[in-house]
Formats: structure tokens, sequence, C-alpha cells
């Protein structure tokens, strides 16, 4: 029970940071948003996605990787925020308490994929705004929940041991952006088949 | 990448559903993905700690 406690006492330590934070909200939150906004309503009816035609119809088929593009968003800030920690010798001090080894870093993990959360869900809200309606049952929407959580706890675990291991504050998240840059060359904002060359053996190679 | 981008697709648009085996392979990559980079952070970070 202390041990849960301590985890709710760091877990809400840094999620505080993270939402009060103006340069991990720009980035985590509202640049995802913007990103969205210009692919749908700049580039979206020009992109071929099997829905049909227009800005909706790109929407529809884009959001979802988008929302697991503003999860990829937050690794880095996970990773940043854990190396200032260990930079600053914030994670030294914790050390000399009586606290459990797994807590420190376990509060970062799950204040991770909760902000993670966060986020996704807010850039969900602007794709509702913008006229995404999803015809998922209540199974598939937990399902969806569920992949989120795996998909965050994934990408956050990977983004640990760079944390830990980077020199400084600003190399720290800099392996995050390999996996922007992974979802990116997936089927995340375009199909597959309407890939032109040198680009398409990534196909067969990021799956 | 691909699979999880599909399989999340599919669950939140059932029009778009690319196939039951998107989703099993996304879970499997993300399952793998957790006890591996777990494990690797876990050692990592019990590494720098035991080392000091």
């Amino acid at each position: 029970m202390k041990t849960i406690k301590q985890l709710g006492v760091l877990t809400g330590r840094i999620i505080r940071q993270n939402l009060t934070n103006a340069d991990t909200i720009i980035t985590v939150i509202a640049m995802p948003m913007f990103m969205l906004l210009f692919f749908v309503y700049v580039m979206g009816g020009n992109i071929v996605t099997g829905n049909g035609n227009g800005a909706s119809a790109y929407l529809r088929y884009a959001l979802p990787g988008f929302l697991l593009l503003t999860m990829a968003m937050g690794s880095a800030y996970t990773s940043m925020r854990i190396n200032f920690d260990r930079t600053s010798g914030f994670l030294d001090r914790l050390h000399s308490l009586p606290i459990s080894r797994w807590v420190i870093l376990g509060s970062h993990v799950l204040a991770s994929v909760i902000f993670m959360l966060i986020a996704e869900a807010l850039v969900f809200l602007v794709g509702v705004a913008m006229g995404y309606r999803t015809d998922a049952t209540l199974g598939s929407a937990f399902m969806f929940l569920g992949l989120s959580v795996l998909f965050g706890l994934g990408i956050t675990l990977l983004a640990v041991p760079f944390s830990l291991k980077a020199d400084n504050y600003a190399s720290a998240g800099g392996f995050s952006y390999v996996l922007l840059m992974l979802l990116f060359v997936s089927s995340a904002s375009c199909l597959l088949k309407e890939w032109r060359n040198p680009s398409k053996f990534l196909r067969t190679t990021n799956q | 990448m691909t699979p999880i981008v599909n399989a999340a697709r599919g669950l939140l648009d059932q029009a778009a559903v690319v196939g039951q085996h998107t989703d099993i392979i996304a879970v499997a990559w993300l399952v793998g993905s957790i006890i591996v980079f777990g494990l690797l952070s876990y050692r990592v970070y019990m590494h720098m700690f035991l080392a000091k």
C-alpha cells in the first residue's frame, strides 16, 4: 500500500510537470493537432485513401495513425524528463530515500502512458470536431484503448534505456524521432500501394 | 508500425477492418516490445543504480 502511494505521488508529480510545461504541451498536444489540420485540410484532398475523395474521407483514413503519432511524440519528452531527473541529481536524491527501486522508474513509465493517453484523447476530440465519426462498438473502443496502452507502454520502455544512457537532455529524445519516422513510412498517412520509388522498399521492411 | 496502425484503424473504423491477423500481429509486436525493452530498461536502470 505504501509503495502504491509512493508510485501515485511520483506519477502525479511528473504529470503535473508535463501539464504545466508549455514546451511539452506545444510539442506533444498542439503540434499533432496542427499536423492533423494541415494533413487533412491542406493535403487531404490530394491523397488517395480508398475512402473516397476530399478532406473528410482523408480524415476518416488518417486519424487513427495520427493518434499513434501523438503518442510517439510523447515518448521524446519522456526520454528528456528521465534524463533531466538523472543529470540534475533528482534520481540520486530519490535513491537516498526509503522508496522501492522500481517505483522511481515505474512512476516515469506510468506518467508517460497516462500523459500520452490524455494527448491522444485531446487529438481525438479535435478529429471529432473536424467531423470524424467512429462506428466502433463498445468492445472495439475498449480494444482500441488497450492497444493504445500497449503502444504507449512499448514506446515508453523503448525510450527508457536511451534516456538513461544519453549524456544530456537534448540528445535523450533524439531516438524518439526515429519512431516518428517509422510511423510516417507506414500506412498512417497514405496507402502503401500509392508509394513511389525509392520508398517502396520500406513497405516490406516496416511491417 | 504498419500492423499497429492498421489494427488501430480497424478498431475505430469497422468498414476499414484489415483482418483479424493484423490485430494479432500488432498485439504480438507490442507485447514482445514491452517484454524485451522492459527487461532492458530495468537492467540498464539497475546497472546504473548498483554501479554507484
